[in-house]
């Protein structure tokens, strides 16, 4: 019986810790304590929640209301230590434009972008992630010549 | 020896015959007797100029990615402008027309492409004439337009497209050629900018412009422009020392009267009147008779607007057609420069100092230029001073909606922004001979215009 109620008691300790995880924010935010942020949008730099580039940066860009601060960083999976790693912090306060605009670099590889708005001064909050794997520009450069290649032979074949 | 005096007499008394003749009916400005032997002839270098209309003022490689480089200076000898002439030329040959639809900058700026910008409409006769070429198949569909986006596919397919801006309809036409779609497509990735590249306003989302802006960005701390200085050519301002540099508007130089008028240092003969003004600005007028039945087209005009300002030694800088206005028997043109390829923009006090909208302005009525206006100056790029951008273009653009906002004014839709070299009075008061030049960020909200030092 104890041990049921000890197993009861870890368990419940277990889920409430990943409960009180769950509620903070990608920069350590407690989302309880606002509301939703509505009027956020990531307007260009990313194109799908996942995607694949060549690119070694992009200019993220978005809007939201003026006072917010948003908060951007990119982090890889360090294979050697098993976590996350971040590689890459910048904030920006939103002026009275509502937009922003962040230059970021991108490691080869998995880059996971985390977007962070908060206005403390409304009590709104929003998150935002994005998953941009890049690839090496070798594999652009094979693809080209590859690409110039058949090209080449539909011209042989045509002028044949 | 006899015969050779009186042979001498006789060419003497005909040429002086001549001379009258032309003196007679207004021809004074050919007074000089060697004329003939230094011809400057106008027709001839306006022929020559005219193909330079069809040149765009600005051209801007889309590397792709939301990434583009605009480039202003030395168009014509820029490998990517040759490579998208000839496939230009291609079109206007035997491009195919595929549709017309509704612009949609989303899906014309997103692939690798070159555009090609006009700062007027650019009718299709004309732009098919100064390649050259006759328009074809191109003006049963197309009257005119702004820009061409060129978009090379990897089948090797070459899209044109053709954009009229005012009624914001695209032209879409197509070629093969598979040669010609991996040249310029290596082309435009072969072009990167010293640490500056634009975005567009469509594609980052930014609902404030009226219409597609490529938006100046850079690297915090990588990019460094040069600082540029102005310099007047005309050197020490006095009376004298000015109107020696003036020659190149009179045919007879040494003819010409020289005085001070209200102020204003004034040179003139018969048919020519050179005013050089307090606010650093030169403007010419010529009264001589114009022939009507002297035709002209929008090219010739343009021609000799362009080679009347080449002839013009003092001004030393890249110029680009930055607005043209016709009016019943007059075309005036409108031209600016840029340096480095960032245009120089005038301050609205210098507008209304020196009554100037843009550096040169030249009007043309059939063929003959009947007035110029130029502010004065050169510019130089500095060898060594080179400046970091400090404020870039979302601060630029918080303070001027800021000051909207306390301005009470409903209006914040940009139709016009640039980042430029701002000339300003206290440029041109200043009778130094060297004054920087402010790298600035240009807005025009409603018809109000807005400067924001990016220093």
């Amino acid at each position: 019986m104890n041990k049921v109620i000890l197993r009861t008691s870890i368990l419940c300790f277990i889920l409430t810790l990943l409960f009180s995880v769950n509620t903070l924010a990608y920069h350590g935010y407690d989302l309880d304590e606002y509301e939703i942020l509505e009027d956020f949008e990531v307007t260009g730099g990313i194109v799908k929640e996942k995607e694949n580039t060549f690119d070694t940066t992009r200019t993220l860009t978005g809007s939201t209301i003026p006072g917010t601060l948003v908060i951007i960083s990119i982090n890889q999976y360090n294979e050697e230590f098993d976590e996350e790693e971040e590689i890459y912090y910048d904030e920006v306060k939103v002026g009275a434009s509502g937009l922003f605009t962040q230059i970021v670099e991108f490691e080869l590889g998995e880059n996971i972008i985390l977007i962070t708005a908060v206005n403390e001064e409304e009590g709104l909050i929003c998150e935002y992630s994005a998953i941009i794997n890049r690839k090496d520009q070798e594999i652009k450069k094979e693809l080209e010549q590859n690409s110039g290649l058949q090209g080449l032979r539909s011209r042989t074949k045509s002028s044949e | 020896m006899k015969y050779v005096k009186n042979l001498l007499v006789v060419i003497l008394v005909l040429t002086a015959f001549v001379l009258t003749e032309r003196l007679w009916f207004e021809e004074y400005s050919n007074r000089n007797f060697f004329y003939s032997f230094i011809p400057y002839n106008a027709t001839v270098a306006a022929n020559q100029e005219s193909s330079r209309f069809v040149t765009p003022y600005r051209m801007v490689a889309g590397t792709g990615n939301n990434t583009y480089y605009i480039l202003y200076n030395n168009l014509n000898s820029n490998k990517l402008k040759q490579q998208a002439d000839s496939v230009i030329k291609n079109v206007l040959n035997s491009g195919q027309f595929k549709e017309s639809k509704k612009l949609d900058w989303q899906e014309l700026l997103t692939p690798v492409s070159v555009m090609y910008e006009y700062n007027l409409m650019m009718p299709v006769d004309t732009f098919a004439a100064g390649y050259g070429q006759k328009a074809g198949n191109l003006s049963a569909k197309l009257k005119g337009f702004n820009s061409i986006i060129l978009t090379p596919g990897s089948d090797g397919t070459i899209n044109a497209d053709f954009l009229d801006l005012s009624s914001r309809i695209s032209y879409s036409y197509q070629i093969k050629d598979q040669k010609n779609a991996q040249s310029l497509s290596q082309e435009i990735s072969s072009i990167k900018g010293l640490g500056l590249y634009y975005i567009s306003s469509s594609l980052s989302g930014f609902g404030y412009f009226l219409e597609n802006t490529f938006i100046p960005q850079w690297h915090a701390e990588s990019y460094v422009y040069p600082a540029v200085s102005t310099i007047n050519p005309y050197g020490e301002l006095l009376l004298r020392n000015i109107g020696d540099k003036l020659d190149s508007f009179f045919n007879n130089p040494a003819g010409k009267l020289m005085d001070t008028i209200n102020g204003v240092y004034t040179y003139g003969d018969e048919s020519v009147v050179v005013k050089y003004y307090d606010s650093n600005v030169l403007e010419y007028s010529n009264y001589a008779t114009i022939d009507r039945s002297t035709e002209s087209s929008l090219l010739s005009d343009y021609g000799a607007a362009v080679a009347f300002i080449k002839n013009d030694e003092l001004i030393s800088n890249d110029f680009y057609l930055s607005s043209y206005a016709e009016n019943e028997d007059t075309r005036t043109f409108c031209f600016n420069y840029a340096l480095n390829d960032i245009p120089l923009i005038l301050s609205d006090k210098l507008y209304e100092k020196a009554d100037l909208n843009y550096p040169i302005e030249v009007t043309v009525e059939r063929g003959t230029v009947i007035k110029y206006r130029k502010l004065v100056y050169n510019f130089i790029l500095a060898e060594e001073a080179e400046e970091y951008p400090a404020v870039d273009f979302v601060q630029a653009l918080n303070g001027v909606i800021s000051v909207n906002q306390q301005a009470e004014s409903e209006h914040d839709a940009i139709s016009a922004m640039e980042l430029g070299y701002l000339i300003d009075t206290k440029s041109v008061e200043t009778m130094d001979l060297k004054e920087q030049l402010y790298y600035t960020w240009y807005f025009k909200i409603d018809g109000q215009v807005y400067n924001r030092s990016a220093q």
